[in-house]
């Protein structure tokens, strides 16, 4: 986040977020949302593949769009279907095993 | 304009001719006359019988969407109490995903609008179109079945003396306004009424009592509708010819006819009509003399049900196997009450947090853990 751009654009669509977003009924197709999603993929791929990234995603939000779970894909990658409740639930399965296993034995909270 | 609309002027010029053809072989008056108006009757039926698939499609589409309701209640509830920012967020994305397993297209819902829009302009133009073909002076010769013989029939053909290419607006050029007036007044009112009743039948019969809540924008929007829509005949009337006025009027009358029919088969769920369809079903199971209501689907599957008899635990003992996580696959938990949960929730343990709490923070730091490991992953790639 170093990259003046990428600070200005976010200024941006957080001030979007705050002041013109927050006053309307939630209309996005996805989660999250398009402000969200093109806010986090210009922090992760920067100003120019990230603008990419948000601009495809808000032509995808459309009244004939199915919408779903679409998170940003990770550094390098391309987007990927959003996901359906079956394939969240089994992704959240999926990671929440591997996090047990990672995760043996350090359960530091617990009484 | 007229080009756009030229192929479906020409398949709608074939399906009125086709119409009056059978009408005439039926016995009914050839040349200009009655058969004409008929013809214009039967495009509509025409028209509306083909699009009955459609609107099986759009009934499907709008009862999925009611169907959704239990399922987004159940992840409401599921989150209830919750608001911090990862389970709202984990809400919000189980809510997302299950809106696109289930999403309705709201193409679904106006496609048989739109797809009757062209066909109801294409006969405007076509009756528009009528009198120039009569007299030649159409930029074609003919248009598809109606060349200059059968332009000059339709021309003279009236509805109680109002010849179907006239309108309000056009009146003047015809040789009988006043009588163009009443009838296409008439016609109006007639629209107005029939289109008011099939909203109405709507509103009252086939709406769930969940969506006829009077603070629900829906159903404002509805009532509105329900008076605002039949207004807008008063000005696009004028300006449709007798035919089109007749189509319309055919139009709205079918209309009635398809929801009657869908509110006593095929209700839906929830709605007036669809109660009164059990109190008809029970009635008539009544005189048969069978038992009242039908044997359910649960008492099937559980009479079906073989093997080892499922044992209920105790409630100290089913408390206690929940906590544990090992539930034994032979038994049945009791159903836990609301309040018994909450009260669970407020147990604060020796490191005065709540099992919630606890939880959560257990999520937030394995999430940092993983992001780390990530980007210790990443440099090692490099």
């Amino acid at each position: 986040m170093r990259n003046p751009v990428v600070a200005v654009m976010s200024v941006a669509i957080r001030w979007y977020q705050k002041n013109i977003s927050a006053n309307t009924p939630r209309r996005c197709r996805y989660e999250p949302t398009c402000s969200a999603y093109a806010l986090n993929s210009i922090q992760v791929h920067g100003a120019i593949k990230g603008t990419l990234l948000g601009t495809w995603r808000l032509i995808r939000c459309n009244p004939w769009s199915k919408g779903g779970v679409d998170w940003v894909p990770e550094k390098g990658a391309w987007p990927t279907k959003p996901l359906g409740y079956k394939e969240l639930i089994a992704y959240r399965e999926n990671e929440t095993d591997h996090q047990v296993i990672r995760g043996h034995g350090d359960d530091h909270d617990a009484p | 304009m007229d080009t756009i609309l030229y192929p479906i002027m020409w398949v709608i010029s074939y399906v009125m001719y086709g119409v009056h053809e059978l009408l005439t072989m039926f016995g009914m008056q050839g040349g200009s006359g009655p058969a004409w108006v008929l013809s214009i009757v039967g495009l509509t039926i025409f028209i509306r019988i083909l699009i009955i698939p459609l609107f099986n499609k759009q009934t499907r589409a709008s009862r999925a969407g009611q169907e959704l309701q239990p399922e987004i209640k159940k992840i409401q509830k599921k989150y209830k109490g919750r608001t911090d920012q990862v389970s709202q967020q984990r809400q919000q994305e189980e809510l997302q995903a299950l809106y696109r397993d289930h999403g309705t297209s709201p193409f679904a819902a106006c496609m048989p609008m739109l797809i009757q829009m062209p066909i109801f302009f294409a006969l405007f133009r076509l009756l528009y179109a009528v009198l120039p073909l009569s007299n030649g002076t159409y930029s074609r010769e003919a248009l598809g079945a109606i060349d200059q013989d059968i332009a000059l029939e339709i021309a003279r053909s009236t509805v109680f003396g109002a010849p179907i290419s006239s309108s309000i607006s056009t009146r003047g050029e015809f040789g009988d306004p006043t009588s163009v007036l009443v009838v296409a007044v008439i016609l109006i009112a007639l629209m107005m009424i029939t289109l008011f009743f099939s909203q109405k039948q709507i509103m009252t019969k086939n709406l769930p009592d969940s969506a006829r809540d009077p603070d629900n924008p829906a159903y404002k929007m509805q009532k509105y509708m329900l008076y605002g829509m039949p207004l807008i005949y008063v000005f696009s009337g004028s300006v449709f010819q007798i035919g089109v006025l007749v189509y319309w009027l055919t139009g709205n009358i079918w209309n009635i006819g398809q929801q009657t029919w869908l509110i006593t088969t095929n209700p839906a769920p929830g709605s007036e009509a669809y109660r009164a369809r059990e109190k008809r079903l029970r009635e008539k199971r009544l005189k048969k003399g069978l038992p009242e209501v039908e044997a359910s689907d649960d008492a099937e599957i559980q009479d079906t049900q073989v093997g080892q008899r499922a044992q209920p635990l105790g409630k100290k003992r089913s408390k206690k196997a929940r906590q544990t996580g090992n539930i034994p696959d032979n038994v049945i938990l009791p159903e836990v009450e609301e309040d018994e949960v909450i009260a669970d929730e407020e147990v604060r343990g020796p490191d005065n947090l709540t099992d919630a709490e606890r939880a959560q923070k257990r999520y937030e730091r394995r999430m940092a853990e993983r992001q780390r490991s990530k980007k210790k992953r990443k440099k090692k790639r490099r």
